[in-house]
């Protein structure tokens, strides 16, 4: 039968992240080789990049990723509902509980960015060393943390209701009565506001005047 | 008569580039007077340890300073006869014997800069009476180095010792302090550079450049004259004058260094003209202070005495905009006109600002004893903030086209009902 395509596809992206993370090792075992190893600076990387770029990056991660997590269980617990819809269509009407569930993690997700946007503003010209800057930088911090604590826990939590589903509709193809209940799978996205809550409590942008 | 005398046989400093090695010794008369303390177990003594914990045991109103060009620890021992004027004074009074003390050159400056009053021995003899509390008696010992044999030399020292304290010993209650300002022995580094068979460019004399200045750990390269505006109050300049290089004296410069700490070099200018307030020709003194913050090192600020109608000595603190670190092993050279504004007023109540046009400067060099830079910092990362900013965010796309890509070609389509020419298949909608 020959390779197929897709084989070479993830051959291809296989060998394209390996090339990516070979050439940022190579330029760290050159700096650290001559004798410049106290240039790879992280401190200096961290303190300098602005607190918009954390903060915006925080913002994009969360509805991103929530839904990303949302359409990878809408993709699995899909597929198995229209699959086993075919041979028994009753099963179609009681399983789309299962994709709403999903769906809500997405919206959980996009709630979340429009606080988290609400408290980043621009804070004018303040530059690296200030005592302002500092602050700004903090709340930064948090907004990205905000943001990949909710983002992955929404992409997981979507995956997790996903194969609840799949397992629910395939389950109900054979058994006619079996009702369950698969609300406990997004259990999890309850408990997300109030850590987000936490944890931007404390970020506020502070403006030059 | 009641001498004190401390001798302190300073050494090379332990970056062992510079022959300056001086012994020091400091003697004191019959009575202790404090509490001196333990001479450490290591070979050299740091010259403000010297300052610091030597000096203040001993009386310090009136000071005989015996300063010789080259001395070591061998022609102290190696010459018992002919140093025996120098063990006799030794015995009969309190001294401390430091082997290895650096940078005693400086000695004199600072003496100055504490406030002593320093006057050479021969004004004394010839009648003129020490007024002030604070005494130094500068005491230039004849050449040793011109003189092949070192017995020779140090005995002669020792009868210029012997005839100056019999002379003036009496005014006063004296510490002596017996000290030179370069070790007369060549450093163990120096000794096996000269094994190497060097090649004829580098055996050829190297010429340097009036504004280059090689001293303690720092190396400062001016090319063109140092430019000072005197600024009125509302900002605009008054007047303006140059500081040529052509006037400094290399062999006049000075200045301390504590190794991975600060440096600090200063230079002299011999008779500089048009300065504001002065007469006639003035000596301006530029102190260059360099200091290391988190292994990278920064021109922290540079002193001058350039008013002439301030009475201080040292007046003007020029301050740089904001401090550029530099890393560590590279020198710097990424401005072609740096200005510095002093932070304290002149007479008048307007500032000074010194303008360095065309530099290069470096602190703790790697090759200091060559007198040669290091390589050049670029002023810039390898790759700057905003370069890896993008390069993370292009990351994270990556991430998320080839994971997209990816799945992509994960789909399995069902081969196995495509075939156009097989049957199509009849799904039976039983329930």
């Amino acid at each position: 039968m020959g390779y197929s395509n897709s084989s070479y596809t993830q051959s291809y992206l296989y060998y394209g992240f390996y090339i990516y993370s070979l050439v940022l090792i190579a330029i760290a075992i050159g700096y650290t080789i001559t004798g410049q190893g106290e240039r790879i600076d992280i401190g200096w990387f961290l303190e300098n990049v602005s607190p918009y770029y954390w903060a915006a990056l925080g913002i994009g991660l969360v509805v991103s990723l929530s839904v990303v997590g949302a359409a990878m269980g809408i993709h699995t617990t899909g597929v198995s509902i229209i699959g086993g819809g075919v041979r028994a269509p009753r099963i179609k009407t009681k399983n789309l509980i299962s994709v709403i569930f999903c769906e809500a993690v997405a919206i959980y997700g996009l709630i979340i960015a429009i606080i988290l946007a609400g408290i980043l503003e621009e804070y004018g010209d303040i530059q690296p060393g200030d005592e302002k800057y500092e602050q700004n930088l903090m709340s930064g911090y948090f907004l990205f943390g905000a943001g990949i604590t909710v983002g992955f826990t929404n992409l997981f939590c979507g995956l997790a209701v996903g194969i609840v589903g799949h397992i629910r509709a395939a389950s109900q193809i054979t058994d006619h009565l079996l009702i369950l209940k698969i609300f406990f799978g997004s259990s999890a996205n309850f408990f997300l506001f109030f850590i987000m809550v936490v944890q931007v409590s404390k970020a506020d942008f502070v403006s030059a005047s | 008569m009641e001498i004190s005398l401390l001798v302190c046989v300073t050494d090379v400093t332990y970056y062992c580039c510079q022959n300056f090695s001086t012994p020091n010794l400091v003697y004191r008369s019959r009575r202790a007077p404090g509490k001196i303390p333990a001479i450490s177990a290591l070979q050299s003594t740091s010259y403000s340890s010297l300052w610091k914990d030597y000096l203040p045991a001993f009386p310090s109103e009136n000071i005989i300073l015996f300063m010789q060009d080259a001395l070591s620890i061998e022609d102290l021992t190696s010459f018992p006869h002919e140093n025996a004027e120098l063990k006799n004074l030794v015995s009969e009074s309190h001294s401390v014997y430091l082997p290895s003390v650096g940078e005693t050159s400086s000695l004199l400056r600072d003496f100055k800069n504490e406030g002593y009053n320093i006057t050479e021995v021969s004004k004394l003899q010839s009648g003129i009476n020490l007024k002030s509390d604070k005494n130094v008696v500068l005491v230039n010992l004849p050449d040793t180095l011109t003189i092949p044999q070192r017995k020779l030399a140090m005995q002669k020292s020792n009868e210029v010792i012997e005839s100056v304290l019999s002379k003036i010993g009496g005014l006063r209650k004296f510490t002596c302090i017996y000290t030179a300002r370069k070790s007369s022995k060549e450093t163990s580094e120096v000794g096996s550079n000269s094994k190497r068979r060097v090649t004829r460019s580098l055996q050829q004399a190297v010429d340097r450049p009036a504004g280059f200045h090689n001293h303690s750990c720092a190396l400062i390269w001016l090319r063109n004259d140092v430019t000072v505006n005197v600024l009125g109050p509302s900002g605009v300049i008054d007047s303006t004058f140059t500081i040529p290089n052509n006037k400094s004296v290399a062999s006049a410069d000075t200045g301390h260094c504590e190794d991975g700490v600060s440096s600090s070099v200063q230079i002299t200018y011999r008779n500089v003209e048009n300065i504001p307030g002065a007469t006639g020709p003035y000596e301006v003194r530029l102190e260059f202070k360099f200091i290391f913050v988190r292994s990278k090192w920064t021109l922290s600020y540079v002193e001058g005495n350039l008013d002439a109608s301030m009475s201080r000595d040292l007046v003007f603190q020029m301050h740089k905009r904001k401090n550029e670190l530099v890393p560590n092993k590279m020198s710097y050279s990424c401005s072609v006109k740096r200005i510095l504004t002093s932070s304290n007023k002149t007479s008048s109540g307007g500032t000074m600002q010194m303008v360095l046009n065309g530099f290069q400067y470096e602190a703790f060099p790697s090759q200091l004893s060559k007198g040669k830079f290091d390589g050049s910092w670029d002023c810039v990362g390898f790759f700057t903030i905003p370069v890896w900013m993008s390069l993370i965010t292009i990351f994270i796309f990556l991430i998320i086209l080839f994971w997209g890509l990816w799945m992509l070609s994960d789909v399995k389509t069902m081969d196995r009902f495509d075939d156009p020419k097989g049957k199509t298949i009849n799904v039976p909608n039983t329930e």
